[in-house]
């Protein structure tokens, strides 16, 4: 009997022994300890006494049911969580004890009804276990079944096990249609397929390895395929977990893009060229009406009437002007030509050379010019000169009547950029004109009042974002404009 | 002894074990919270090799069971045994969750024997009923097997060849899943002549 006590109380399990007149005849240590009711409390009393909730519960009927026709119970986890109200104490955490019961009859040794035992196993870590795997499953489930990348498993013989919805709208093949049907003959080279799989295989990891599927609609749809050795789930055989990222419309942009620029550049090509040599030609007759007007005024000398000679001088204007018109759309045209010359260029000294060349003009308006500090940036020195003496020079040329012009260069350096203003106190742009100043042959102001091609400010835009720079205006018309633009610093950028 | 039974006995045990899992039935709904429904629509003694037949008919496949043991008055083996696929969707249709089981883990076999030990002792408490005494039972323990082994699995004997069984067919509705299995009684000759004579005599007392 001591002996049996021992055993009892050295069981990893709670054992309860109930007697035909339902009293407790045995309660042993780990029931106890997990109850919280010491042997003394709960030997020779019934179960209904130490746990009230229980009446009525299928325990009770257990009990019952050993006892009128020894018949055993089990209670499974599922279906009875918590029988009896056990606790695990730890430190502070008292933790509910998830619980497998069995209830069966204790016999004697002529075969008889003796009493009822009651078995109760702790299961809280394999509950544990079991919710965290459910955890994880539904997780990775989820992101199975909603990855907008098409997804498949294949095992070692190449079959394919599990596959996505997006795989097969990738594959235009149902789930079922696909299982066990061989990976490789999906795609449009078969071998590709397979050193693919293969190699995945040998290298446990692939990636990023670009091939060509045909979908069942008979189309070819590219994708990048990535592929790891993942644990079978049938055995332990590894299978490859493989992602097909659909990248046919990226590859069909990439290849028009390709086109387009293609086009772009040639056409472009055909334009410089075509620009370059029609200025260039249109000049050949124009200098040679010029002449000849110069010759017939010459030869006519003093015989020539006021009004003929009035008339020549107009004739003699409108070919100056148009070869100017000419020579700017030269320049205009020539803009990108050169490109990627760069060298460390003093801006202050570009300024200054710029201010050398509009001396007579900067003369005549009694302008005041105000240059802050410049730095030195690597750039095409002829194109900032151009730049600033348009700029320098629009300024000059659209000052205001009522006062003196102030022209300020200056420079703030910020976010990466070089930025340099021109600033003036002329007639100002109104905002809604401000887009179209930079315009080709644009013109914001009649050319009789202000003598210009319209080409300046576009040959400016040209410079500033062929070298990748943004250019634009600040004005108040009445009051002044101020002209910004900006060069990367970072040489590459361009 | 005849150990055929005539259309009147026939009935009488179809209903008795009707009573049974009907019982058996009620107390699932109870633990499911679901709709259970039971029926043993149909009784038969044979000689294991024509239960063999019987269960073999569409094929040889894998089957569990749940083999509980008895003695007492009548001495034999019950089992519940299902297609091995279909264990799993009971399973999870008993405790109404939606997880993918691809293998049955130690928490869902205890509920099988759980499912088993219920239909299992409703069974054998009509039986007492009928040779109206009561009978022990061992606890219930699953076993693995396919169609054509599964009367040898299933018995205690050294020739289950000659092993008479009390067959009975069982159909399930769980939830939404409609699956059928089979009872087997697998009790000898003598057991079987025991069983033949106290259900006659039911009849007989009952008045049938």
């Amino acid at each position: 009997m001591a002996a049996g006590k021992d055993l009892n109380n050295s069981l990893d399990l709670g054992v309860i022994v109930i007697e035909d007149d339902r009293r407790i005849s045995v309660w042993n240590d780990w029931i106890a300890h997990k109850a919280q009711i010491p042997a003394a409390k709960a030997l020779g009393r019934t179960l209904a006494e130490l746990f009230p909730a229980l009446e009525g519960a299928p325990l009770l009927a257990a009990v019952e049911r050993v006892f009128s026709a020894g018949l055993p119970t089990i209670m499974s986890h599922h279906f009875h969580p918590r029988v009896l109200p056990l606790v695990e104490v730890r430190g502070r955490v008292v933790e509910p004890v998830e619980q497998s019961v069995v209830v069966r009859p204790l016999l004697t040794g002529e075969g008889r009804q003796a009493a009822c035992l009651i078995q109760v196993s702790d299961l809280t870590s394999a509950v544990k276990r079991d919710r965290h795997l459910r955890k994880i499953t539904a997780y990775s489930r989820t992101l199975f079944d909603m990855s907008a990348d098409a997804l498949v498993t294949v095992d070692g013989e190449g079959r394919m096990l599990e596959t996505n919805p997006s795989f097969e709208t990738l594959t235009g093949r149902s789930g079922a249609g696909l299982q066990g049907q061989p990976f490789c003959e999906v795609f449009l080279s078969v071998e590709e397929a397979r050193s693919f799989v293969r190699q995945a295989f040998a290298d446990r990891l692939r990636h990023d390895v670009t091939l060509t599927l045909r979908h069942a609609d008979g189309g070819l749809r590219h994708v990048l395929l990535n592929a790891a050795v993942i644990p079978g789930a049938h055995s332990d055989d590894p299978c490859l977990y493989i992602s097909a990222r659909d990248i046919s419309h990226r590859i069909e942009a990439q290849r028009q893009l390709a086109r387009k620029s293609d086009e772009l550049e040639r056409s472009n090509a055909e334009l410089s060229a075509f620009a370059y040599v029609a200025s260039h030609d249109l000049r050949q007759p124009l200098r040679m009406i010029s002449s000849y007007l110069g010759l017939i005024e010459r030869r006519l000398g003093t015989a020539l009437p006021d009004d003929l000679r009035e008339f020549l001088s107009f004739a003699v204007d409108g070919a100056r002007r148009m070869d100017r018109l000419i020579l700017d759309l030269l320049e205009y045209s020539r803009v990108g030509h050169d490109d990627g010359r760069r060298e460390a260029v003093d801006v202050a000294e570009v300024v200054n050379d710029s201010l050398l060349n509009l001396k007579l003009a900067i003369e005549e308006s009694q302008a005041e010019l105000v240059v802050g500090a410049l730095p030195v940036i690597e750039s095409d020195r002829l194109e900032l000169l151009r730049l600033f003496q348009n700029l320098i020079g629009n300024a000059l040329k659209y000052r205001s009547l009522d006062r003196l012009p102030r022209i300020e260069v200056g420079y703030r350096g910020d976010g990466g950029e070089h930025c340099f203003f021109v600033r003036d106190n002329g007639i100002g742009i109104a905002a809604e004109q401000s887009d179209r100043a930079f315009g080709i042959f644009q013109r914001l102001v009649p050319a009789e009042q202000y003598e210009g091609t319209g080409i300046g400010l576009a040959i400016c835009k040209k410079i500033v974002e062929h070298r990748g720079g943004r250019i634009w205006v600040d004005s108040r018309p009445g009051f002044g404009s101020t002209f910004f633009f900006t060069v990367p610093e970072d040489a590459a950028a361009s | 002894m005849s150990i055929a039974l005539d259309d009147m006995e026939r009935d009488v045990i179809t209903e008795l074990f009707n009573i049974g899992v009907g019982r058996a039935a009620a107390a699932f709904s109870t633990l499911t919270r679901e709709t259970v429904t039971l029926s043993v629509p149909r009784i038969d003694i044979m000689e294991s090799a024509s239960a063999i037949q019987v269960m073999m008919a569409d094929s040889v496949e894998p089957v569990v069971g749940i083999r509980q043991d008895f003695a007492g008055p009548l001495t034999g083996v019950a089992a519940l045994i299902f297609p091995e696929r279909k264990s799993l969707e009971i399973v999870q249709a008993a405790i109404n969750d939606g997880f993918p089981l691809d293998d049955i883990s130690e928490l869902e076999r205890e509920t099988l024997l759980e499912i088993g030990n219920i239909i299992l002792n409703s069974c054998l408490a009509s039986i007492s009923d009928i040779l109206g005494t009561p009978s022990s039972a061992s606890l219930p323990h699953l076993v693995y097997s396919d169609t054509e082994n599964v009367v040898r699995d299933f018995s205690a004997a050294t020739h289950p060849e000659d092993e008479i069984v009390l067959f009975l067919h069982i159909d399930f509705s769980i939830s939404r899943l409609e699956a059928s299995g089979y009872l087997l009684f697998v009790l000898g000759m003598e057991g079987a002549e025991k069983f033949i004579a106290a259900v006659r005599d039911f009849v007989q007392r009952s008045g049938y």
